[in-house]
């Protein structure tokens, strides 16, 4: 039996943020028991015999718009079709859909760790990005959650419309006396196609400077790994979320629901993003199947995101003697970025945020 | 002499850009019922969309026609000509194959650069020049201020000029019957052996390289055994034929006729323009004159973008040089771009020409230095060594003195920009020589300045400041004696040699702040500060930094989406591909172009 973590993606908010590029949308109640049924229809069809789950991630879109009967059924869904060995079950959601008797219920069926998007906790801000709480509802839903006894993680932005220095120090430093057990701080993407990339293109909305930027993320960091919240990945602080290490370690998951992406075996899978074609129960599609090769430069590619880097005998486990002497020599050139110790290879901490930089060399 | 010369007429137009060469030349074949030369264009042409597109015609192949005046047939051969002074060379020649000239003026613009540079021309070949009045069916035609201008610039008789209107095919005829009429007729000796010019080559994949002839005595046939005076070669004529305009096989060309020859020639290089050709036994012994190996002004080095199209690069140039024989190039190797080739060009359309057709019709990627002039560096030994390229330039303690290369420039104006022409000039290092009012509304005004200040943004300054009203004409003058250095530029505390020039001394820091502020604006942040210095010798004249960039991520995978994360990571590694590796700094192709560009 191998472990197996499963993604389901709940494609509907409430109102669309104006920097997602994401697959979600609003849309009615009946459309969302048809995507239900056929997202069951879905999971049943999983042969799930080799497998033991060991994480579950319910993620969006915003999975807390679902009522709890629809969450039920699908919760339900996974149960009888998986052999279940929980190590973490995550459910995504806003601010203002969590609700004291949602955070219960989900508490009920197993769900050990809830992640809010509060992004930011400055009303100017919260507006420019089109997000539709306040930073008074996030502050009272971080308080419900807390108040659960699971673990909460909270998503936060930088390098946002209206944001500087003061106010991500606000932010963090009210994040980090709130009990929440991790912070993922993202800096923005802005991505072409969304109402913000037009308005920036414009000219209508300014964003801060790449120098702006990374010190409101230095800001951050500092005040969240002087709280306890130690950096593990390059936008993940605290306590680690297995799902997403999964991710970056080559493990096998299964991804069910609109556009979801699945790696079984060696071969990477993903779900139309087509919402008509897949309540008509289109199959999934084969993105690309891994060579030896690509497994290992995909394993540097990953691993370099998280702070512990690569761990050299896992790769020279995985890629033997050969694979590793290749890896030496492909970051020849860049070695003064890199931490090099007889157990891991890691990116230097002060360069971990460029990366993609280094990265990009590897592939 | 023959009764058959009387009846041949040939003959050229010669024009300023857009004063309507071309028009005028298809109304005439119009008129004596020849294939249009748009359907030759077409046939022949079609890839040099370069020149159509900026308005410079083509070379075209000659083109005879006939036409019946007062009862009898004539024969009317028109030869083009290239319109712009980069092929001021090939021009003479294609003129010498003639007796005579149209001159075209237009009946609102009137005389600019390339009317006077072509009318001289002209006469040092000493053809008849026939004006006629072009473009009369504007609104803005001054006929009568035009007529004024040839008699008083030109010193020619205006007073039977013909006014026409190619556009409106008003008048065509009597510039036909003032061809008949006004230009002499050849007068070549059909018994004599064989002299004829070359004017002009081309290349055809089944035929070799055709030479266009114009038999000055003699004649030539298939079979003839010919030697060509430059190169010496003999070859055995395959073929002889005119242009109607398409190849026609005739038997014979004979003295005062033009048409084209083939014989087996390989390569464009071996029939040169201006050459001579005669019998390969009993010819004559003197070649005709004006024969020049023509020596490329403007060189740069062209460089693929990416590396492995080396050998595309290197196949393409031998397919343009098949074309154009005053194509130069040879390998070189540059630090910063890898193998690549240095190239020569008459001039600079000339060179935009080959880097845009290298674009265009092979599909390649190129990065291309600096144009550069040739200089002559005068050792401490006495010995001289010409410099194309920056890099090359021997060390400082080795060099006695520099010469570098000097034209005389030609520029027609309204007279309200004569005051900023002339400080352009000054500023360019120009020495004034002489300004001339040609009439109220124009100066033509005449400095000498040396090449690698016009090479450099001249041109594009020139039309800023005058809104495009001034033209502007070269010729070249002669090396003088120069204070120039070699700027060099450091990244990261190395030399860039792709990035080299040799600029004059007080020019030096200028340019090197200039090279500096761009280059800062071109290079991206990298994961550590980066020095730009512009220096002459040891001595740092410019300084930028690039700052050390300080993000680079990527955005949260959401739902497992690694594939788009490798794709974008896939996308930086490529555009790092196409980046140039000096020392330790990533250097984008573009900022190899940037020092090119103008200053405002």
């Amino acid at each position: 039996m191998k472990n197996l973590s499963v993604y389901i993606h709940i494609p509907f908010c409430k109102s669309k943020c104006a920097y997602c590029d994401f697959v979600s949308f609003k849309c009615n109640q009946d459309m969302v028991k048809s995507y239900i049924k056929a997202l069951c229809k879905e999971i049943e069809s999983f042969d799930a015999s080799e497998y033991i789950v060991d994480s579950i991630f319910i993620g969006g879109g915003t999975p807390t718009y679902l009522d709890l009967q629809d969450f039920k059924n699908i919760i339900d869904c996974i149960k009888s079709n998986f052999t279940l060995d929980l190590c973490e079950f995550t459910v995504e959601g806003n601010p203002n859909s969590y609700t004291k008797e949602k955070v219960e219920f989900y508490k009920s069926q197993g769900v050990t760790r809830l992640s809010v998007g509060v992004q930011s906790l400055n009303d100017s801000v919260l507006k420019g990005i089109g997000r539709i709480h306040t930073a008074r509802q996030a502050q009272d839903c971080l308080k419900i959650l807390v108040e659960s006894g699971l673990d909460i993680n909270c998503d936060m932005m930088v390098g946002l419309p209206y944001q500087d220095l003061s106010i991500v120090k606000e932010d963090f430093e009210y994040i980090v006396t709130s009990g929440v057990s991790s912070v993922s701080c993202y800096s923005l993407i802005l991505e072409e196609g969304t109402p913000l990339f037009d308005a920036v293109d414009s000219g209508k909305v300014s964003l801060p400077t790449q120098d702006q930027t990374v010190d409101m993320y230095d800001t951050a960091k500092d005040i969240l790994e002087k709280a306890g919240l130690q950096r593990y990945e390059i936008s993940n602080f605290g306590k680690p979320c297995l799902h997403n290490i999964g991710y970056w370690s080559l493990k096998e998951y299964i991804g069910f629901g609109l556009s979801a992406h699945s790696f079984i075996g060696n071969t990477r899978f993903y779900n139309t993003s087509d919402l008509k074609k897949y309540l008509d129960g289109q199959d999934k599609i084969t993105e690309e199947v891994l060579s030896a090769e690509d497994m290992r430069k995909e394993y540097a590619m990953l691993s370099l995101r998280m702070d512990s880097g690569i761990n050299i005998s896992d790769y020279i486990d995985k890629f033997g003697v050969d694979g590793y002497q290749k890896l030496l020599n492909e970051i020849d050139n860049d070695k003064r970025f890199y931490d090099i110790s007889d157990k891991a290879i890691a990116i230097k901490s002060e360069f971990i945020y460029m990366s993609n930089s280094l990265i990009a060399n590897l592939i | 002499m023959s009764v058959r010369q009387e009846h041949i007429r040939n003959f050229c137009i010669v024009a300023h850009i857009d004063h309507g060469k071309s028009t005028l030349a298809d109304r005439i074949m119009d008129v004596t019922e020849t294939v249009s030369k748009r359907d030759q264009k077409q046939q022949l042409l079609d890839s040099m969309d370069i020149e159509r597109e900026r308005g410079i015609t083509i070379k075209l192949t000659p083109v005879k026609m006939k036409y019946n005046y007062k009862g009898e047939d004539y024969y009317l051969n028109l030869i083009d000509t290239p319109g712009h002074v980069d092929f001021t060379y090939e021009v003479s020649r294609s003129l010498a194959a003639c007796e005579g000239a149209i001159l075209i003026v237009d009946a609102s613009q009137g005389i600019e650069a390339q009317t006077l540079t072509n009318v001289y021309l002209a006469l040092d070949n000493d053809l008849e020049i026939l004006p006629v009045i072009n473009k009369i069916d504007l609104p803005s035609a001054r006929p009568e201020e035009a007529k004024q201008e040839i008699e008083d610039v030109i010193g020619l008789d205006a007073s039977e000029v013909p006014l026409v209107s190619a556009k409106e095919g008003i008048n065509i005829e009597q510039v036909i019957e003032q061809v008949i009429e006004k230009l002499p007729h050849p007068t070549g000796d059909e018994d004599k052996p064989l002299k004829a010019l070359i004017f002009d080559s081309v290349y055809d994949s089944y035929k070799g390289a055709i030479s266009l002839i114009r038999v000055v005595d003699g004649r030539v046939k298939a079979g003839t055994k010919i030697k060509m005076f430059a190169t010496g070669k003999t070859y055995e004529v395959t073929e002889v034929g005119i242009f109607n305009p398409k190849m026609i096989e005739i038997d014979e060309l004979m003295a005062g006729d033009v048409g084209y020859l083939c014989a087996s020639i390989k390569n464009v290089s071996d029939t040169k323009v201006g050459d001579t050709i005669t019998l390969a036994t009993g010819g004559i012994t003197e070649p005709l004159p004006g024969y020049k190996n023509v020596m490329p002004m403007v060189y740069s080095g062209i460089y693929p973008a990416d590396g492995a199209k080396y050998g595309d690069l290197k196949d393409a140039l031998e397919k343009l040089q098949l074309n154009d024989a005053s194509l130069l190039y040879e390998p070189e190797v540059s630090v910063a771009l890898g193998f690549g080739f240095r190239c020569g060009f008459l001039g600079l359309l000339h060179m935009e020409i080959i880097q845009e057709r290298l674009e265009r019709e092979f599909d390649l990627d190129i990065i291309t230095t600096a144009p550069s002039v040739s200089y002559h560096v005068i050792k401490t030994d006495g010995s001289m060594v010409e410099v194309e390229n920056p890099t090359n330039l021997p060390p400082q303690s080795e060099i006695d003195f520099m010469e570098e290369p000097i034209v005389r420039a030609f520029l027609y104006t309204p007279p309200e920009y004569v005051g900023t022409i002339m400080e352009l000039c000054q500023d360019k290092r120009g020495v004034h020589i002489d300004m001339t009012y040609l009439d109220t509304t124009r100066v033509r005004i005449e400095y000498e300045i040396p090449l690698n200040e016009i090479v450099y943004d001249f041109f594009d300054s020139l039309k800023s400041r005058t809104k495009g009203y001034a033209s502007f004409d070269y010729e070249i003058a002669g090396y003088r004696q120069s204070s120039l250095v070699k700027l060099d530029i450091m990244l990261n505390g190395e030399i860039c040699d792709a990035l080299s020039l040799i600029v004059h001394k007080d020019k030096a820091y200028a340019r090197g702040r200039s090279i500096a502020e761009k280059l800062k604006e071109v290079i991206p942040r990298q994961m550590f500060e980066i020095p730009i210095q512009a220096s002459v010798g040891s001595k740092v004249i410019a300084r930028e930094t690039v700052k050390a960039m300080r993000k680079d991520v990527l955005a949260k995978c959401y739902g497992g989406d690694i594939t788009r994360k490798k794709k974008l990571l896939e996308k930086q590694k490529e555009g790092k591909k196409r980046m140039r590796q000096v020392g330790t700094v990533q250097v984008p192709s573009e900022a190899f172009m940037t020092i090119l560009k103008f200053d405002k």
